[in-house]
């Protein structure tokens, strides 16, 4: 590339190095640095976020509830939702791993749109702060999902400022979509043709198809319910014409595939490790590319098993269960790839590697219950229990957290220029893990045998349960900032990370670590496959 | 496209959604509703011409415009679903309820 790119690499000068005020940081438009300053503003919304989830356990541990008012109690499952759902798990890997790692893999200098993503991560903090304002100042009761009519005629919470915020940062998830897939469409280096981008790409483009068609439907259906609430037109109100299920069909045509957004990058990450850690060629790569769009499309097919018990025909829920089978096809198939990958591979159990295969069952389990919940018959006895909980705890915190802190860890010596303690690294992974396990897995039982979710209070035979979940809780918050506190520290005293420590394919590698500013010193150009790494040779019989 | 031309269109756009809904607080009969969507569609093809650009641009993005168009299909069509096949059950009228109208 520029001149200047080659003298910077050769002098040791990175992105982090390239200037030091606030202003070049608030004011940045290079990618790295705008992933930085997300990564930094999640982890505070995801400690946010878990902190409502920790009050939440908290008032569990006994039948009549800890704390004592249920109102109070309402407003933490809600803080804790909404925060979590809209500014950790659907921005967390797209602006982060997304915005640092597209570019560098594509062999690009920067995102098609640098000033676009700037304005996309002030989006972002102006939707966050206003949600905060209106949480921190009363908060709102209405759960995550904002059902009508409780969110537009009955709910005395902060309703429409709540929804503002999540309507600006919506505004920003747009903007990230669209600037992946211009960059994915425009700025591939040469030789790198469709089926020679890494899955994280194609996982990366399939969630922004997503986020561009699925988002503005969000934002629409949170003006017209700001609009009833304030106003009062009939939009969701039966007796002014509207209709209630209206809201729902709006709101999960967008939650639903919101779950993809969600989960598909962590896919990608998961199919850029096992690979790696594997030394194979990743197993199947066109049928996992392939899985991607299939998701994508297939998930806007299946909201309607959201509302089998609110009141919608048989012939609808008939039709939704049958498409909401149909998506666990792609998925399927991603994991037999996985594991097909892995038979036979010479295997490194590194923290990166034990992140992914602990993505990959608690994955599988999340997605498997997610079949007994598609089914009408089951889905009668357990929607709004607490096996639904621990069903999309499994599929979003079991899987998709992992496969960011998966990600997180194989990409932070690319992304700082350090390493992370290792033997650290493996204890969080399985720290993780055990405490996941020990958190959720008791609520598929209490679900099963018939605990509501969101009560504030709970019959005492199911308390032995509770405390179990609460006390898994425990580890797994441990487990949380154990990474917090080695990462930090490898920022100063971490070994020096060398440009490819992990041996591993792929352009990002081709760079130092950190990379300078403009990325490459040259435009590099793809001469093979991607998963290039040697077949490993037959074992001899004797 | 100069400034001038995108405000202007954006001027328009909020002409028209003001005539929509004006219109829709007019006294028009079922049969007569489906014209309702007259301002929309009227919406939909000046963004797609004069934002988008259609006319001129690539067939990717005219690809992406039409997927917008397909998902709204899927959207409408699967969302139909429900209330065309749904059994409503008539139940006496009632008041507009509220909480303070509950029993306590």
């Amino acid at each position: 590339m520029s001149a200047a790119a080659g003298a910077a690499a050769l002098s040791g000068e990175s992105y982090l190095t390239d200037g030091f005020s606030l202003r070049s940081w608030l004011l940045t438009t290079d990618h790295k640095r705008i992933a930085i300053l997300y990564l930094a503003s999640i982890t505070v919304f995801f400690f946010i976020g878990a902190a409502g989830a920790a009050l939440v356990r908290y008032n569990l541990i006994v039948p009549e509830g800890l704390i004592k008012s249920a109102e109070t109690y309402n407003r933490l499952f809600t803080m804790h939702g909404v925060v979590m759902v809209w500014f950790f798990l659907v921005p967390a890997v797209p602006v982060t791993l997304g915005n640092f790692i597209v570019p560098l893999m594509l062999g690009a200098r920067d995102l098609a749109f640098p000033k676009l993503n700037l304005v996309s991560w002030y989006l972002f903090m102006l939707g966050g702060a206003i949600v905060l304002y209106s949480l921190f100042t009363g908060g709102v009761d209405t759960g995550w999902t904002f059902y009508t009519p409780l969110t537009t005629q009955y709910s005395k919470g902060h309703v429409v400022a709540t929804v503002i915020g999540i309507f600006i940062a919506g505004f920003s998830s747009i903007a990230t979509g669209l600037n992946f897939i211009v960059s994915i469409h425009r700025l591939r280096a040469p030789g790198m043709t469709w089926f020679r981008m890494p899955v994280f790409l194609w996982s990366l483009y399939a969630t922004s198809v997503i986020l561009v068609l699925a988002t503005p439907v969000l934002a629409m259906t949170l003006v017209l319910l700001a609009f009833e609430r304030i106003f009062h037109i009939g939009v969701f109100d039966p007796t002014l014409g509207g209709d209630p299920l209206l809201f729902q069909h709006l709101f999960w045509f967008y939650s639903h595939p919101a779950v993809y957004i969600m989960i598909l990058p962590g896919f990608g990450i998961v199919s850029e490790i096992v690979p790696a850690f594997s030394r194979k060629p990743l197993f199947g790569y066109t049928f996992v590319v392939w899985a991607s769009i299939g998701i994508a499309v297939i998930s806007f097919l299946v909201w309607g098993h959201h509302m089998f018990v609110a009141g919608t025909s048989l012939f609808s829920a008939l039709v939704f269960s049958i498409l909401s089978y149909m998506v666990a096809v792609p998925s399927a198939i991603k994991v037999f790839n996985w594991i097909g990958t892995l038979h036979k591979g010479f295997i490194r159990f590194d923290a990166p590697m034990l992140y992914a295969l602990g993505f990959i069952g608690l994955f599988t389990m999340g997605g498997l219950t997610g079949l007994f919940v598609a089914a009408l018959a089951a889905d009668v006895h357990l929607t709004q229990t607490y096996f639904v909980v621990a069903h999309f705890h499994y599929v979003m915190v079991g899987g998709m957290v992992s496969a960011f802190f998966a990600g997180l860890h194989y990409w932070w010596p690319k992304i700082t220029g350090r390493h992370y303690p290792e033997m650290w690294g493996r204890a969080g992974a399985l720290i993780i893990f055990i405490g996941f396990h020990l958190t959720f897995f008791p609520q598929f039982i209490l679900g099963y045998l018939g605990m509501p979710r969101r009560y504030h209070s709970y019959a005492p035979e199911f308390q032995v349960l509770n405390v179990l979940s609460s006390a898994g809780t425990t580890i797994l918050a441990a487990g949380y900032l154990l990474p917090l506190g080695y990462l930090t520290w490898s920022l100063l005293r971490g070994e020096r990370a060398a440009p490819n420590p992990w041996d591993a394919t792929g352009l990002e590698w081709q760079t130092p670590s950190p990379p300078p500013t403009e990325n490459f010193v040259a435009t590099p150009v793809v001469t093979e496959e991607p998963y290039a790494y040697p077949r490993p040779k037959p074992q001899a019989t004797s | 496209m100069s400034p001038r031309r995108l405000l202007l269109t954006w001027g328009l756009l909020l002409g028209v959604l003001a005539i929509e809904v004006g219109a829709s607080f007019l006294p028009i009969g079922r049969p007569a509703r489906p014209l309702l969507l007259l301002p929309a569609l009227l919406m939909v093809g000046m963004v797609a011409a004069i934002f988008m650009q259609i006319g001129r641009g690539p067939t990717v993005v005219r690809l992406f415009a039409a997927a917008g168009l397909l998902w709204l299909l899927i959207l409408l069509a699967l969302g139909s679903l429900d209330p065309l096949t749904r059994i409503v059950y008539p139940v006496p009228a009632m008041e507009r309820a509220t909480p303070a109208a509950n029993p306590p």
